[in-house]
């Protein structure tokens, strides 16, 4: 869905305007073209699966609603829709988790990285990233958007975005090295 | 500038997100300081690995229980509106039962008495008295019903169940209501 368009093979065109018709089949089908990816940004934003469940339960709740006022390629307002559900549910929250000390204070137990643990490790770099930075590194470094793109589903400027992406790519490489340091 | 002031350009740098009028100064910088090198490789390293996550698989059975609830909850609100729909016609038809009632009151819908019966030609009576013949009389088909007494009548009261079995529905029709 780098560009809007969906995980599957089939047309989400033809799918969402079947969906528009009515066809609750279509939009089941609408929603299987889309799931991974908004699943995946949710536990990216949110850090949980659980959370991540609820947004995206939420999310396609909202795209049944929003469904014949649609008109084109859903893919970027769903990711719109996504940062803005995972937001709302950070947000509410907020007083009974901090994500980022909880990351900080997990150092990897053993030795040698292999690529789940950097994974993993990221994971948790990720969790440290404030707000807005976390969602323009997601959308642009791990869904692969480009930087217009980012800007438009965010609702701000490329430079923004850049600045954003910037501060959140420093942050993440520091995380893992001091990481690493605290390993060895 | 210092190396510390270009590392915010370094990190857009190598992902090629740096905007190109600052670019050339950049890798003109990069080609003399190998501490911005290796930064900038530092840099692509733990890149690679945020890319990485891109290509995680979700777990099929999250995703086919995220699209049960969704599906689940567009049900509802159909069984809902079935649910008003079909309490909709009971109510109506209950309506139509008390206007009908209301229109028609009781004994209104009796049949009008048939027209009078040929009778048959019979031989005259020997004729005693002129003063005792009675002209032939036709008794009605219908007596007329006799009113009832003043005692007022009960409410009419109407019970509408419903496929809710928290919904019931009671219709009270009061005495003046219907006419009587």
């Amino acid at each position: 869905m780098a560009d809007g368009t969906a995980d599957g093979r089939e047309e989400p065109a033809r799918t969402l305007g079947e969906a528009q018709a009515g066809d609750l089949g279509a939009f089941e089908r609408l929603m299987g073209l889309y799931e991974r990816r908004v699943f995946l940004v949710a536990v990216r934003l949110l850090g949980n699966s659980a959370d991540a469940q609820d947004a995206a339960q939420e999310v396609f709740l909202r795209l049944y609603r929003h469904l014949r006022r649609m008109d084109r390629d859903p893919g970027p307002w769903i990711y719109r829709v996504t940062v803005n559900v995972c937001r709302d549910m950070a947000r509410r929250r907020l007083p009974s988790a901090a994500p980022a000390e909880a990351a900080a204070a997990q150092a990897p137990a053993e030795e040698g990285m292999a690529l789940a643990e950097r994974l993993g490790l990221v994971e948790r770099a990720l969790r440290t990233l404030p707000e807005r930075q976390r969602a323009a590194l997601v959308l642009r470094d791990v869904e692969g958007l480009t930087t217009r793109e980012t800007a438009s589903v965010l609702g701000t400027t490329e430079a923004t975005v850049r600045s954003h992406v910037s501060a959140a790519r420093l942050r993440i490489k520091g995380f893992v090295e001091a990481m690493l340091r605290r390993r060895s | 500038m210092t190396c510390i002031d270009r590392e915010p350009g370094i990190a857009l740098y190598v992902e090629g997100d740096l905007p190109a009028r600052e670019a050339p100064v950049l890798e003109a910088h990069l080609a003399e300081c190998a501490a911005c090198r290796e930064f900038a490789a530092a840099l692509r390293e733990s890149q690679a690995a945020v890319k990485e996550l891109g290509n995680d698989a979700a777990d099929p059975a999250v995703l086919a229980a995220i699209r049960a609830r969704v599906m689940a909850e567009l049900a509802v609100p159909r069984a809902r509106r079935w649910a008003w729909a079909r309490l909709w016609v009971a109510a109506a038809a209950c309506a139509a039962v008390v206007v009908a009632a209301l229109l028609f009151p009781r004994g209104a819908h009796e049949l009008p008495p048939p027209p009078p019966r040929p009778v048959a030609a019979v031989p005259a009576a020997p004729r005693l008295a002129a003063s005792r013949q009675a002209p032939h009389r036709v008794r009605p088909a219908v007596r007329a019903v006799p009113r009832r007494a003043s005692r007022p009548a009960a409410p009419l009261l109407m019970q509408i169940v419903t496929d809710d079995p928290n919904v019931v529905i009671y219709w009270i029709v009061e005495d003046k209501e219907r006419g009587e």
